[in-house]
C-alpha cells in the first residue's frame, strides 16, 4: 500500500525555504579547534540530513512531477488508513501526493489524536465501511480500535463521528466474513484451518471484540445508553458477533438474543431444517451459557415459543445444553420451572412428528427424557408442586419415554439429576418432613412403573434401576432430620440391616449379586427403602440419647419371604408394640416407614397414571 | 623540535572562537524547523518522520552548544591556571 501525504503548497514552499537557509547556515560554520570535533560533527550530521533528505522530500512535493510519474494523487474515500489525511486535505483545500519516500502507512500504533479517530469514524461512515475491507487494514483498524478503547477522550471522539451506518456496513460485512469461514469450517469437518484461515479468523473476532470494548468503556461514562440499538439494522448474524462482546448483564442479553434470533427466523424464508451454515444463535447461546443466569432467562424469555431455543442454532447440541442449562433446578426457580418445563415439555411431545420430512426424530425424545430427569416427579404426577399438565400430556411424556428405549437408558443414567432436587435436605418440619420423604417414594414408584411398563429386558437396563434405588436410599438416609448429628456413623440398627441384606445377596456394595427376582420387585425395594430409613433413624436417635441403649433393634426384611413387604410390616408392628419406646418416637418411626413403603400407594398412583390405572 | 608551550593568551583566544561558534549554533534556523513542519503544514507518515527528526536535531544542536560552551570554560579555567604574562 502507498502511503500518501497531504499539504498546504504555501506552508510547505516556507518550510523547504527554511530548510534550504538552515542547510547554508550550518555549511558556513567552521571551527578546526580540537574542542569543537564534536560539535561540528554534529552540525554536520544535522546539515547531511536536511540537504540529503528532508530537502529533497520538500522540493519533490512542489515540484512538477508529471514527467516522472510521481503525479499528485487523491486518496480514495474507501481508503481506512489514510482517511485522516483525507479528510484534512480536503477540509484545508490542500494538494495530496503519494509519498515515495515514505513507509506507507500511518501506524495505527502511534498515539493517535482526537481528530484522527474523528477521521476513522467518519471514514467507516462513508466508503471505508462500505467496501471491504483489506486484511492489511484490518490488522490496522484492530490496532487502532485498541488504543482507542483504553483512552476515553479518542472513545468520545469515535462514537459521534462513527454513524448507525458505519457500525451497520463494518460489522455487516465482518460478519459476513466470519459467517462464511465458519460455512467453510462446517463443510471440511476433516481439514484443518489454514494458518492463513486462522489468522483470518483471528483478525475479525479482534475487530469485533474491539469494537464491542469501545462500547463497553462508552458504557462505563453513560450508564444509560443502550448499545443494543446499534444492532438494529445489522444482519443478525453481524449483531450477534457484536453483541455477544457488548458484555451485556443476562436480561439484556435474553432479550437482544430473542430479538436477533427472531429476526433471523424471518429473514428465512424455508425451512430452518433446510438452512445449513452457522447461525447468529451459535455465537448467541456460547456467551448466554457463559454469563451467569442468562440461560435461564433466554429459557423464561422464549416460553411463548420454545422454538427461538431448541431450533435457533445450526449446533443442536448447543441448543440442548442451554435449555438445559436453563431448567438445571440449580439455575432455575421452582416457580420458573413451573411454567417453563410444561412449555418446553409440550413443545418437544408435539416437534417429534413436525419437522419438515415429517419424519419421527427420535433425538427429540431423548431431548425430553433429558430435560426432564431434574423435574420427573412434578411433571408425570399430579400433586400440590406439581405443573399445569393435563393427565393426557403426563401420559404422553412417560409413555414417549418409554417407547424409546434409549430416551428410557438416558433417564435412567441420570440418576444424579433425578435426585438433584431432593439434595436441598428435609425440612424440620414434621408434616413437610413426611411429604418429602413421600417425594422420594413417588419417584422410586414413578421410575419403577416406566421400567415395568417399558419391559425392561437388558441387565444394564435392571442395574440402571437398581443403582438409582439405592442412590434414592442413600438419599433418604441422608436426609434423615440428624438434630446436629449429621455425621454419625452408621449404628447397630443399619448394620444388622446390611448385613442381612448382604448375606441374602441384596445390598449396596453387592449389587452385581442381586437376584433378578429382587429387581423387578417393587415391593422388596421399598420394603428395603423402609427399613433401611427406619434403621438410620433409630440409630440417630440412639447417639441422640432419645432411645436407651438396649433397646431391641428394628427388624429387618426377609427378602426371601413370599410377601417381604408383608412380612416386613408384620414384624415391624410386633417390634413397634414390644419395643417400649416413647409414643413420639414410635410415631416418629411409624410415619417413616409408612411414607415409603405405606401399602404401596405411591406406585399404585404412579401406575395408575402411566397405565390408566 | 618539540611545540612551543601554549600560554593563556592562547587558550583564551580559543575559548572565545568556541563561544563564538557556540553562539552560531544555538541561533541557528536549523533550531526551529520544526515549528514550520507541523500538522498545520503537512500530514502524513513521511511529515510525521519529518517533524520527528526535526526535534531530535534541534536537540542535538543545542547539546552541541551546550558542550562547546563547557570547552570554552575548561580552556579559560587552564588559561588562569597558568603563569600569567
Amino acid at each position: 500500500m502507498s502511503g500518501f501525504c497531504g499539504y498546504d503548497v504555501t506552508l510547505v514552499g516556507g518550510l523547504r525555504a527554511a530548510m534550504a537557509r538552515a542547510v547554508d547556515e550550518l555549511d558556513a560554520l567552521r571551527c578546526s579547534d580540537v574542542e569543537a570535533v564534536a560539535a561540528m560533527r554534529s552540525i554536520a550530521t544535522a546539515r547531511s540530513t536536511l540537504r540529503d533528505t528532508w530537502l529533497p522530500f520538500a522540493t519533490s512535493l512542489l515540484s512538477c512531477r508529471a514527467m516522472d510519474g510521481y503525479q499528485p494523487a487523491a486518496i480514495a474515500p474507501g481508503d481506512l488508513i489514510n482517511s485522516w489525511i483525507r479528510l484534512t486535505s480536503t477540509e484545508r483545500g490542500w494538494r495530496t501526493a503519494t509519498d515515495a519516500s515514505g513507509t506507507g502507512a500511518l501506524s495505527a500504533g502511534t498515539a493517535l489524536t482526537v481528530e484522527q479517530v474523528r477521521a476513522i469514524g467518519d471514514a467507516l461512515s462513508g466508503a471505508a465501511g462500505d467496501e471491504r475491507l483489506t486484511d492489511t487494514e484490518l490488522d490496522w483498524l484492530a490496532t487502532a480500535l485498541e488504543q482507542i478503547a483504553m483512552r476515553p477522550a479518542l472513545v468520545a471522539a469515535l462514537l459521534p463521528a462513527m454513524t448507525t451506518v458505519g457500525w451497520t456496513n463494518l460489522c455487516n460485512q465482518l460478519g459476513a466474513a466470519k459467517q462464511r469461514m465458519a460455512t467453510a469450517a462446517l463443510v471440511a469437518r476433516d481439514h484443518d484451518a489454514t494458518a492463513e484461515e486462522q489468522a483470518d479468523r483471528v483478525r475479525i473476532d479482534g475487530v469485533f471484540a474491539r469494537l464491542g470494548g469501545i462500547v463497553v468503556a462508552n458504557r462505563a461514562v453513560h450508564p444509560r445508553s443502550d448499545a443494543t440499538l446499534l444492532l438494529t439494522d445489522m444482519t443478525p448474524y453481524a449483531a450477534a458477533a457484536l453483541a455477544v462482546a457488548l458484555d451485556l448483564d443476562a436480561d439484556a442479553l435474553a432479550a437482544t438474543t430473542r430479538r436477533v434470533v427472531e429476526r433471523e427466523r424471518e429473514l428465512i424464508d424455508h425451512p430452518v431444517e433446510l438452512v445449513l451454515g452457522p447461525r447468529a444463535a451459535d455465537l448467541l447461546f456460547g456467551a448466554l451459557l457463559s454469563t451467569p443466569g442468562a440461560a435461564t432467562a433466554y429459557v423464561m424469555l422464549t416460553v411463548d415459543a420454545p422454538q427461538l431455543a431448541m431450533e435457533a442454532t445450526d449446533d443442536p447440541g448447543l441448543a440442548h445444553l442451554l435449555v438445559r442449562t436453563g431448567t438445571d433446578p440449580a439455575n432455575m426457580t421452582p416457580a420458573q420451572a413451573a411454567i417453563a418445563m410444561p412449555a418446553i415439555a409440550r413443545w418437544l411431545l408435539d416437534a417429534r412428528t413436525r419437522s419438515s420430512s415429517l419424519m419421527y426424530d427420535p433425538e427429540l425424545t431423548v431431548t425430553l427424557a433429558d430435560l426432564a430427569a431434574p423435574h420427573l416427579l412434578q411433571l408425570v404426577t399430579s400433586g400440590t408442586d406439581s405443573y399445569e399438565l393435563s393427565d393426557s400430556d403426563r401420559r404422553a411424556i412417560q409413555t414417549a419415554i418409554i417407547g424409546d428405549g434409549a430416551a428410557l437408558d438416558h433417564l435412567l443414567s441420570e440418576r444424579d439429576r433425578v435426585l438433584g432436587h431432593l439434595a436441598a435436605g428435609l425440612p424440620v418440619d414434621p408434616t413437610e418432613r413426611v411429604a418429602a420423604l413421600g417425594d422420594l417414594a413417588a419417584l422410586l414408584a414413578v421410575v419403577d412403573s416406566m421400567r415395568t411398563a417399558a419391559r425392561i429386558r437388558t441387565a444394564e437396563q435392571d442395574q440402571a434401576e437398581w443403582d438409582l434405588a439405592w442412590d434414592l436410599l442413600d438419599k433418604a438416609v441422608g436426609l434423615i432430620p440428624a438434630e446436629g448429628l449429621w455425621s454419625v456413623v452408621p449404628g447397630a440398627a443399619v448394620t444388622v440391616l446390611r448385613t442381612g441384606l448382604e448375606a441374602a445377596g441384596v445390598g449396596p456394595e453387592s449389587v452385581g449379586e442381586v437376584r433378578a427376582a429382587a429387581l423387578g420387585s417393587f415391593d422388596t425395594m421399598t420394603t428395603i427403602a423402609a427399613a433401611t430409613v427406619v434403621c438410620a433413624r433409630f440409630d440417630q436417635l440412639v447417639v441422640a440419647g432419645r432411645i436407651a441403649p438396649g433397646t431391641p433393634l428394628p427388624p429387618v426384611p426377609d427378602v426371601e419371604a413370599d410377601d417381604v413387604g408383608q412380612d416386613y410390616r408384620d414384624r415391624f408392628t410386633t417390634w413397634l408394640g414390644t419395643s417400649g419406646l416413647d409414643d413420639d418416637i414410635m410415631t416418629d418411626l411409624h410415619d417413616v416407614k409408612q411414607t415409603i413403603a405405606s401399602d404401596h400407594e405411591s406406585a399404585r398412583n404412579a401406575n395408575d397414571a402411566l397405565l390408566g390405572g | 623540535m618539540p611545540p612551543a608551550p601554549i600560554g593563556p593568551q592562547q587558550l583564551r583566544e580559543r575559548a572565545t572562537i568556541l563561544k563564538r561558534l557556540a553562539s552560531r549554533v544555538e541561533s541557528a534556523l536549523a533550531l526551529d524547523l520544526h515549528q514550520r513542519a507541523t500538522e498545520e503544514t503537512w500530514i502524513g507518515p513521511t511529515p510525521q518522520r519529518c517533524h520527528g527528526e526535526l526535534l531530535a536535531m534541534r536537540i542535538t544542536l543545542r547539546d552541541a552548544g551546550r558542550d562547546l560552551r563547557d570547552g570554552a570554560r575548561a580552556l579559560e579555567m587552564r588559561a588562569d591556571q597558568l603563569p600569567q604574562p
